[in-house]
């Protein structure tokens, strides 16, 4: 009987000590690799993003703006690239459109459609920009006789995949053309 | 001779067994995050996806095969008591088997409250342990952006189940005391026949 309970003991104790003492001694030149493994170290690095492995976001300048007068819209498409290590899709973007010389806004932007990034590559996002009629005002006075302007949009709040990120810092849209 | 059996022990260890097997397709415990995070977790296996990339964390794979070896020998051992449980071993069975489905259990509802806690604690920020909610990460922690995401969290029916196998098992535990009680009698009653019958031959 004294044998059995003696067994039973020497089982849970080779139970409970040799998975653990087994891993820590695979482990045992790199002890953080036990918590943080490679690969989330990985995924980690790849998130946080930096120019010299190229995965910070890559925005580039308006490519094609296209400004209808009649309905005060602006449509604004640029090239994203995929900061991500995965696809993600855009599915909303918006913000204010606001003057960046004098911080005025000028309009609301948006999404004109959701857009499908693939991992590491570049895609084409298109913003629709409304103008207001106080922005309006505000181009024909300060800024009289330009054929251009710079703007940046402020309060940008993003939603790609199920995370929703709103930007603390102005987004530079670039020169957008007033005529 | 009719068979004695421990049934409570019987269906416990057969259900710590199935769970066992089960574990490794149905997690106890689940968080999602769309596109971003899942982790699928149990103390008998876990699985861990950031990004559509999955990883495993060793120490947490350790725990997780202690877990494994501990509820198969629990489940093991006590499907042996049960069918054995007027042996003079039969206490040190029951008492190597039935403890363990519990503390699981318990080992694994405090790890999740306490891993919450933590994070609530340190990263400002908690996560539901059952439902869903839409979680802001605290700007501090994301460079002055304000980022949130929608979080469902749940535990499966397997983690309820294994609420009824470690049932079972205390049940069986309790359940054992009536062999004791049996046993105690038996001997008790061949005591008292074999006081009594050197009497029965004198007065015969």
């Amino acid at each position: 009987m004294e044998k059995i309970r003696l067994a039973l003991i020497l089982i849970t104790i080779a139970i409970v000590v040799g998975p653990v003492v087994g891993i820590v001694l695979t482990y045992r030149n790199d002890l953080l690799r036990l918590i943080v493994p490679s690969e989330l170290e990985r995924i980690m690095n790849s998130l946080g993003g930096s120019p010299q492995n190229g995965n910070q976001t890559n925005q580039t300048g308006p490519v094609d703006i296209n400004y209808d007068p009649a309905s005060r819209t602006a449509t604004i498409s640029f090239q994203l690239q995929n900061p991500l290590p995965v696809d993600v899709t855009l599915n909303s973007m918006s913000g204010t459109v606001e003057c960046y010389e004098h911080q005025y806004p000028l309009g609301t932007a948006s999404l004109k459609d959701p857009v499908q990034m693939s991992l590491g590559k570049t895609a084409t996002v298109t913003v629709l920009a409304v103008w207001t009629q106080l922005g309006l005002d505000h181009i024909q006075t300060a800024h009289k006789g330009e054929t251009s302007t710079k703007v940046s949009l402020v309060g940008t709040t993003i939603n790609a995949g199920g995370v929703t990120i709103q930007m603390s810092e102005p987004l530079s849209i670039g020169e957008v053309p007033l005529t | 001779m009719r068979t004695k059996i421990n049934w409570f022990g019987l269906a416990g260890g057969s259900l710590t067994i199935a769970i066992v097997v089960a574990s490794f397709f149905v997690p106890w415990w689940s968080l999602y995050v769309e596109g971003f995070l899942q982790a699928d977790v149990s103390p008998l296996h876990s699985d861990f996806s950031l990004l559509n990339s999955t990883f495993t964390v060793p120490l947490i794979t350790a725990l997780t095969i202690v877990g494994l070896l501990s509820f198969m020998a629990s489940g093991v051992v006590m499907l042996v008591y049960s069918v054995l449980p007027t042996k003079p071993y039969s206490k040190h069975l029951l008492g190597f088997a039935y403890k363990k489905p519990l503390f699981a259990l318990i080992f694994f509802v405090v790890t999740l409250f306490a891993i919450s806690t933590v994070v609530q604690v340190i990263l400002g920020f908690s996560f539901p342990l059952t439902g869903s909610a839409n979680l802001a990460i605290p700007a501090s922690l994301t460079r002055g952006a304000n980022v949130s995401f929608f979080v469902s969290t749940g535990f499966s029916w397997l983690f309820w189940l294994e609420t009824i196998a470690a049932g079972l098992c205390i049940t069986a535990k309790i359940y054992h005391k009536r062999f004791t009680i049996v046993k105690q009698t038996s001997e008790e009653t061949q005591k008292t026949a074999e006081v009594s019958q050197p009497l029965t031959l004198v007065s015969a």
